[in-house]
């Protein structure tokens, strides 16, 4: 059995949405996400035809085959600093996710998965607050359609701007809009934060331990969550009236922490924000020796499996943990 | 040198107007605040909001996106450079695009990138009366520069458009440059025959110089305005000819292209569809 599914990434500008996409394939195939091990998932960037074709077997001569594609372009300009998304269109993914290892009958039976992941300018659907965005009228209608057939949206937010976001009400009327539509198909909504490796700044090498750690990311969680307005928002989705979706919640960070030395990578004597790399290579080769990033698989996992990590909070594990502070 | 004198006092006034599209700047380095997003940052009057899309740089390119690297290496720094017939149906108007990739940190900053691109669309009749005038000005000032954001949004939304007095040239005298450049250069015997050819076949074509064939843009945008200002007024494929240069992807129709980091031309090749 084969199962298609959309995901849509939404989210404000500058939020991580392209890089968290980015470095997907890599964070499945180096196993940096919470789920188990033996889950034994894998990943690989599929064409349009190869979406809608009838058969879903990879062809034997993929085995020897060089990656290419939209996809590739996307890791490669996550690889030399990022590239701003336009809004002249939106851009679709598509991958054949399969899993090999140990998994619920259920989820098991449903698979291999073809997933349609929509990216696009967080000016789409998040403008910032007030501000008036011209955006061309057909794409904002084809965002939308995007949004309404997908079964699952995954919301990008920055973990460390949280507070000063300029974006939280435009964000809580999308919410409403989503809860209210009758005609979505969505059952599983990730609010994945990015950027969680700047939490760990500070601790050098004992960083990567503290963000292994699940009631780490939760607690971070409650204390970003807090004094967010749309929070209870998004609960209205979870009602039978607002169309019973899953709501998650989970923490990610792209540029995730050093291989060996376990602190956050940013290279701190590189102009901008760059992560740290071998001297005397270049492109994507030169990050390969310490990067691997952290838990950027886990909102796609859960959007397509409907499976929890350890690191996908539920409304449920948010609230026990307010009452357990309480 | 390619030089041809105008002809006698005879002018005319073309009227560009001017699309920018990309994000709002400030400071020396014109740095994006974090505030600023996507978005059509100036629009001359006589354009209208339903102009975006018709003008952007991926229908103008004829592209699903654009994307650094199809921009020439040797090109980054002031962006790729494109001239033909508007491509939507029946087009009346011609359009030049300059588009290029700078970091939001400013120029010669080390941030994200994003694209910035600025758009000329004057009269296609006047592009058919002046190529090479036409392409010489643009090729020099038409430069993907942000907006500013402390411009007052009123006056950006609402910019005069700009008038150029352009001098007609005598024919002769451009036939006698083209003939001298036929003994003496490696560009205008190509460029003749692939215009020809295209003429006859009917068939799209590029035909793709390098920094030997030219020694800047400029100078290949000299020598194409002068084959296209030769042209006869019969001429079949006007209105499917582009002047592409710093991009590494050539629309559909006859494609005349400059790639500074090629060394050599390529000779004609087809255009996929």
């Amino acid at each position: 059995m084969t199962e298609r599914l959309s995901i849509c990434l939404i989210g404000p500008k500058k939020g991580g949405k392209s890089s968290l996409l980015a470095t997907l394939v890599d964070c499945v195939a180096q196993s940096a996400f919470g789920y188990s091990p033996r889950l034994r998932p894998a990943l690989q960037p599929i064409t349009e035809a190869e979406f809608y074709a009838e058969s879903v077997d990879p062809k034997k001569a993929d085995l020897l085959s060089v990656e290419r594609g939209d996809y590739e372009r996307l890791r490669r300009d996550f690889a030399e600093g990022g590239l701003a998304t336009d809004t002249l269109d939106t851009y679709e993914y598509r991958f054949r996710l399969t899993v090999n290892g140990e998994a619920p009958p259920a989820v098991v039976l449903r698979g291999p998965w073809l997933l349609e992941i929509i990216d696009s300018a967080g000016e789409i659907a998040v403008p910032p607050d007030g501000a008036e965005v011209a955006i061309l009228n057909d794409v904002k209608a084809k965002l939308a359609k995007q949004m309404l057939d997908a079964e699952a949206i995954v919301i990008v937010l920055p973990l460390v701007r949280l507070e000063d976001s300029g974006w939280s009400g435009n964000l809580a009327r999308l919410i409403d809009r989503l809860a209210l539509a009758p005609e979505k198909k969505l059952k599983r909504l990730v609010v994945v934060f990015s950027q969680y490796e700047r939490l760990f700044a500070r601790l050098g090498p004992s960083a990567f331990t503290y963000a292994c750690d699940p009631a780490v990311a939760l607690h971070a969680l409650r204390k970003s969550l807090r004094a967010v307005q749309w929070l209870d928002r998004l609960r209205a989705l979870e009602r039978p009236n607002g169309g019973g979706v899953s709501v998650r919640f989970t923490v990610c960070s792209a540029y995730g922490f050093v291989k060996r030395f376990q602190n956050p990578n940013i290279d701190p004597h590189q102009p901008g924000e760059r992560r740290f790399r071998r001297a005397g290579l270049e492109g994507a080769r030169a990050y390969n020796e310490y990067w691997r990033p952290f838990l950027t698989a886990e909102p796609f996992l859960y959007a397509a499996l409907g499976l929890d990590s350890a690191f996908t909070f539920s409304y449920a594990q948010l609230d026990a943990r307010l009452e357990e502070i309480a | 040198m390619l030089s041809v004198a105008p002809k006698g006092d005879e002018t005319a006034e073309i009227s560009l107007e001017r699309l920018h599209y990309g994000k709002l700047a400030s400071g020396a380095t014109l740095s994006v605040p974090a505030t600023e997003g996507y978005g059509v940052t100036l629009r001359s009057r006589n354009l209208r909001p339903a102009d975006d899309r018709l003008l952007s740089p991926t229908q103008l390119m004829a592209l699903r996106r654009f994307e650094p690297d199809l921009v020439d290496p040797a090109s980054r720094r002031h962006g790729a450079f494109l001239a033909r017939v508007s491509p939507e149906p029946n087009s009346r108007r011609a359009v030049f695009l300059r588009a290029r990739f700078r970091p939001e940190d400013g120029e010669g900053g080390h941030g994200r990138l994003y694209q910035q691109s600025a758009v000329w669309s004057v009269a296609a009749a006047d592009w058919r009366r002046h190529p090479a005038a036409l392409l010489a000005m643009a090729g020099s000032e038409l430069e993907a520069l942000p907006d500013r954001a402390a411009e007052n949004e009123g006056i950006r939304y609402s910019a005069d458009p700009a008038r150029y007095v352009v001098r007609f040239l005598d024919p002769q005298d451009i036939w006698l440059v083209l003939e001298d450049s036929l003994e003496k250069t490696r560009w205008a015997a190509p460029v003749l025959e692939f215009l020809a050819r295209g003429a006859e076949t009917g068939q799209d074509a590029a035909l793709t110089f390098g920094a030997d064939d030219f020694a800047s843009e400029a100078a290949f945008l000299q020598a194409v305005g002068l084959a296209l200002q030769f042209l006869p007024p019969s001429y079949p494929r006007w209105r499917e000819i582009s002047v592409v240069s710093g991009l590494r992807h050539a629309p559909q129709g006859l494609c005349l292209r400059y790639l500074p980091s090629l060394r050599a031309a390529t000779g004609a090749t087809s255009v996929a569809a």
